[in-house]
């Protein structure tokens, strides 16, 4: 369903180039930004998305100023002088001395057993293995060649395209790399292969990473004074784990500040998690991670993913080590949950609290308490909404009947699989779509339904009964279906979408932050919580690290 | 003490000290969320369903004894486990029940998602479920499910360390084994091969044990 890249490319605004260093909007492009869903309505209306972004970044960033700026993608270093592995630290095992709260971070080499220098600030694998993602990083484009001993130049790729090892032999490794609407293989030195987590897939063409490059951000982007607001999604669809380091950066800024460790001898920075074992028991986990991070061929200033609403890349560097951990970018797009994300960045305990088991009257000052507890709260929007009875269609005597549903904003959508249409008198059969999730038309069925069709994103209806099975009158069929996409104009809230509750305000409203970098929702009542959110999770940080 | 229970909504009013509830023919409107011990039995017909809204049935406490038998569960629409939602160190049992048309489009786990406790699924039927990985069963974290015969016409998926039994159950769909840099799940196929086959990540392969 995600639909990102290649139908929203051409609406990304026009590169500025790599001396970029200043940004109106966060960093990522607004069109590619994802709901948990990754949002159809977003992006298969990529004009509207960038209008709707534009809209809410505009309300709360006002200019930022870019720390990518300075790199360029010409600044990789040559892999010349890449150290031999000096290890294969355990990353799984906290290091000697570790206590709650007093964490020692290890030095040198932390992620996979793979990964061992850094003397460039690019990560070096000490050995590589089939199917292993990385990308080619050296100090100007790079050749693939046909055979392992050199041949003839199968492809001239720039330094940062992201690869896939095929097999290796000696010093060479055969990878194969993304090339326009395909992929091309061919040999390169081992030692311009960096580690770096695969890229999420491209929802054009599944069969495909998403065409991005790993883009240098040189410098310590450990967070000083981390907020909620320092977070903002980018093209991936991973706004459960936005949403959740939003949210323990509201909670526990001290923890998110604990959390990461800059390591200026190697230019790495080293991410602590926490991996839940077993029941009560939460171990850390260390991820290294270098200073690249995927772009577009054209920004290659501007993180693809998670962004930098006020110029903090923290929380890309953050992404990144999880993203690392968990085996991909791709992974992180595969979707999480709240309470999962929550507890691999606290190692507290995560607890959900289902919206409709609460009564009107519990919500505020649910919230309030949780609030004054310091608990982090993460909270997701339903993703389809039921739509009104709508007589839309027109017709005569057995049909077509045929007419367009309204919807309460440009962006909304019908839910593929919902749709029914009645006679409310009785006399036409019942006609309902069997699309399934991702499909842009479907199919209207029923016994005595001759044919149909149903259009989700740009919502038309067409239906023919078989002889003699149509309405008496076309005013009698009724439309309902499940619309996805702003499910609740008033207040701004996106479907199927994850925020982090921010405060109480005027006593009886709640303030969400958007992990697209903006607070909105504009504050919503507690009956408007209950009738939208269906999921709600709570994590208590550990004392220790709560304190800024 | 044994309550039957009416068509209708009856998630906000379970009786307090009910340990077996009988559902009797009819749709019951949830999501259920079940915080103490219980035995839930559906009496032909009795169909629990979410109406679009949340996961069907969530267990998010530990230490629970939980069984649902005879039942359908349909119409979940959640972020993960649409269906059976399982989050806490609980154990929790689905016998002869039926999974389907339930929604974890933007997630994992469509029919049921279990994180943490035991899932057995024993002679259940899964259909037109969807998700973004394991459209009909996804487990991860620290779970452990066992899939005892029953037949599932869409995906099943392990992830993290959870541990995954598969026996003698008809899988349509595929297998999906995915570990992290730290850790793998633990994957036991008895008398089961799913005909969309197994598919291992390379980042840490899960391992996958094949017993006829």
């Amino acid at each position: 369903m995600l639909q990102r890249k290649s139908a929203t490319q051409a609406t990304t605004p026009p590169s500025t180039g790599a001396t970029k260093t200043t940004s109106t909007t966060p960093a990522a492009p607004a069109s590619t930004r994802q709901s948990r869903y990754g949002n159809a309505a977003l992006s298969s209306q990529p004009s509207a998305a960038t209008s709707l972004m534009n809209e809410l970044v505009a309300r709360t960033a006002s200019s930022s100023t870019s720390k990518t700026g300075g790199s360029t993608a010409a600044a990789g270093k040559a892999p010349a002088g890449v150290k031999a592995p000096t290890g294969t630290a355990a990353p799984s095992k906290a290091p000697a001395g570790t206590q709650p709260g007093k964490d020692v971070y290890p030095a040198g080499p932390t992620g996979p057993a793979e990964t061992a220098s850094s003397t460039d600030g690019v990560l070096r694998p000490s050995r590589v293995s089939s199917r292993q993602a990385g990308a080619l990083i050296a100090s100007g484009d790079i050749v693939l060649q046909s055979t392992e001993k050199g041949g003839s130049t199968v492809a001239s790729v720039v330094s940062g395209t992201a690869a896939t090892v095929v097999s290796s032999k000696g010093a060479r490794v055969k990878v194969r790399v993304r090339q326009g609407a395909g992929e091309v293989e061919g040999w390169v030195d081992t030692a311009v292969f960096s580690d770096q987590p695969a890229l999420a897939k491209d929802e054009e063409n599944p069969k495909l990473r998403e065409d991005l490059v790993y883009s240098p951000i040189a410098g310590d982007h450990s967070p000083k004074d981390p907020k909620g607001t320092d977070t903002a999604q980018g093209g991936l669809g991973d706004c459960f784990f936005i949403a959740s380091m939003a949210a323990v950066a509201n909670a526990a800024p001290g923890l998110i500040a604990d959390m990461i460790r800059y390591d200026p001898q190697r230019k790495t920075h080293t991410v602590r998690f926490y991996e839940e074992s077993s029941r009560g028991s939460a171990k850390p986990i260390y991820i290294e991670v270098d200073g690249f991070l995927p772009t577009s061929r054209d920004s290659r200033n501007d993180p693809s993913y998670a962004g930098d609403p006020g110029g903090k890349m923290w929380p890309a560097i953050v992404e990144k080590a999880y993203a690392k951990w968990k085996g991909g970018y791709h992974v992180l797009g595969e979707g999480g949950t709240g309470e999962e994300a929550m507890t691999a960045i606290t190692g507290g305990k995560s607890s959900v609290r289902d919206p409709s088991s609460m009564k009107e009257s519990e919500v505020i000052p649910f919230f309030t308490t949780a609030k004054k507890d310091q608990k982090a709260i993460y909270a997701g929007v339903v993703s389809g909404v039921k739509s009104s009875q709508q007589q839309v269609l027109r017709g005569a005597s057995d049909g077509p009947y045929a007419g367009k549903v309204a919807q309460t904003h440009r962006w909304n959508e019908i839910v593929p699989g919902t749709v029914k249409v009645t006679d409310d008198q009785g006399k036409a059969p019942a006609a309902r779509d069997k699309g399934k999730e991702g499909d842009d038309t479907g199919v209207l069925s029923g016994r005595g339904v001759k044919d149909g069709s149903v259009g989700y994103k740009d919502s038309t209806l067409e239906i023919a009964y078989d002889a003699g099975r149509g309405p008496k009158d076309g005013k009698d069929l009724r439309v309902e279906f499940d619309y996805h996409g702003v499910v609740d104009v008033q207040s701004f809230l996106i479907g199927d979408h994850a925020y982090a509750f921010d405060k109480v305000v005027d006593g009886n409203k709640l303030q969400f932050y958007n992990p697209w970098g903006t607070y909105q929702p504009k504050p919503i009542t507690a009956a408007t919580f209950l009738q939208f959110f269906d999921t709600l999770a709570l994590n208590t940080p550990p004392a220790a690290k709560t304190k800024s | 003490m044994t309550v039957r229970i009416e068509p209708g909504d009856f998630a906000p009013a379970l009786p307090a000290d009910a340990t077996e509830l009988v559902f009797a023919p009819g749709v019951h409107r949830g999501p259920l969320v079940l915080t103490r011990s219980a035995h839930l039995r559906g009496e032909d017909g009795a169909i629990l369903d979410a109406a679009g809204f949340g996961s069907v049935v969530q267990v998010h406490e530990d230490d629970l004894e939980l069984t649902l038998e005879n039942l359908t569960l349909r119409g979940g629409h959640a972020d993960a486990g649409a269906g059976v939602r399982l989050g806490g160190y609980s154990t929790l049992r689905l016998r002869g029940c039926t999974v389907e048309g339930c929604r974890a489009p933007s997630n994992t786990g469509g029919g049921a998602w279990a994180w943490r406790g035991t899932l057995v699924l024993e002679d259940c039927t899964f259909r037109d479920n969807a998700a973004r990985a394991g459209s009909d069963v996804m487990a991860t974290g620290t779970a452990r499910v066992e899939i005892l015969r029953g037949t599932y016409a869409g995906d099943l998926a392990a992830r993290e360390g959870a541990t995954l039994l598969l026996e003698d159950a008809r899988v349509e769909g595929r297998l999906d084994v995915r570990g992290t840099t730290t850790r793998a799940p633990s994957v036991r196929l008895v008398g089961s091969a799913p005909a969309g086959g197994v598919h291992n990540d390379p980042v840490l392969p899960g391992v996958v044990a094949e017993d006829g």
